[in-house]
């Protein structure tokens, strides 16, 4: 009897499988649809690899991400976007000092969307390769991840 | 005194395979980084240390789940509660500015709240189990029966994560 009861419970594990992989994939389709139509919205070139990540000045953090971002050039293979929670003038600055690599965005005059994009609980969304990974901390995120390379200006010729 | 072992087990079992499924796939590289902000291992070890962890959630889930290593597995999951806990409490000592709750149940709000008094109930269950009796599989029968603890424990944790995932299908489709 329990024999066929753990059988029966096994198909319904595949079933179950199956049918996550299916909605799964569906729900990654439709994320990217929605992150191309934001870019496109806003004229930015959609690149291999794009970048949300969303920072908020008031954070402890912001000095030392502030001071990585204008300092690291972001690779020409890339789309940049950042989400800056900050009173406007502020985003201005940045705009400036962050480089043309990177699209800066008013936080909340923002479109909804990109919010939901990164999902609640994360600071950063990440596409690159048919691959899409989230991340908690933009700090760590920054450091590890992004390859990146010393401005070029500091050469001596 | 079975009926307690076996709850006390599958309890302990769908835990763990909540802390795994919470680290699979994507996540994965969010839980690697998080490792980092514990600053205890060098750059080189993080991948290492982050696939070790994952494993060792994946074997005590099927461990608790089938019942066998009685007492070698409750103590590796009291030393790996302790050394987690011990590993917390470095990490808030040091960023008492940050916010730090952990990160061990990936997205589930509920279960990362009070990591600590978490941490040390497990601990106690984990550590008390080994009071229960065993539990090893002897017959068919109860092979199959922990088949079949161990089925719906994935099951389940899969029909959430399809829940969530149909619930945020929703919230994405947005009319720009």
């Amino acid at each position: 009897m329990i024999r066929y009861a753990a059988i029966l419970l096994c198909i319904i594990m595949a079933v179950v499988a199956v049918l996550l992989w299916h909605y799964k994939k569906r729900l990654r389709a439709s994320e990217q649809s929605l992150l191309h139509r934001l870019l496109a919205l806003h004229d930015i070139p959609v690149h291999a690899r794009v970048t949300v990540i969303r920072i908020d000045y008031s954070h402890a953090a912001f000095k030392s991400i502030d001071e990585w971002l204008s300092t690291h050039a972001s690779p020409a293979s890339g789309t940049l976007i950042i989400l800056l929670d900050a009173p406007e003038w502020l985003c201005g600055i940045k705009r400036k000092s962050w480089g043309n690599h990177a699209t800066v965005l008013h936080a909340p005059q923002s479109h909804p969307a990109w919010s939901a994009l990164i999902q609640p609980g994360y600071t950063v969304a990440e596409w690159s390769h048919s691959r899409m990974r989230r991340f908690t901390d933009q700090q760590l995120y920054l450091n590890h991840i992004t390859p990146h390379s010393p401005q070029t200006d500091q050469e001596v010729i | 005194m079975n009926i307690m072992a076996f709850l006390i087990d599958t309890l302990l079992a769908a835990m763990f395979f909540l802390a795994a499924f919470s680290k699979l796939g994507s996540s994965f590289a969010d839980f690697r980084l998080s490792i980092a902000s514990y600053r205890v291992l060098p750059k080189q070890l993080l991948t290492f240390a982050a696939g070790s962890v994952l494993f060792m959630e994946l074997a005590l889930f099927l461990l608790y789940g089938s019942g066998l290593w009685f007492v070698w597995k409750d103590s590796l999951a009291v030393l790996l509660f302790a050394g987690f806990t011990i590993m917390l409490l470095r990490k808030r000592r040091i960023q008492e500015n940050e916010d730090t709750s952990c990160s061990c149940f990936g997205q589930i709000e509920a279960l990362n709240k009070y990591p600590v008094i978490r941490n040390v109930i497990l601990m106690l269950l984990a550590g008390g189990r080994m009071a229960l009796p065993e539990r090893a599989p002897q017959d068919m029968d109860s092979a199959m029966l922990a088949l079949a603890g161990i089925t719906v424990i994935v099951s389940g944790t899969m029909l959430l994560e399809l829940y969530s995932s149909l619930k945020r299908s929703k919230e994405i489709s947005i009319d720009l």
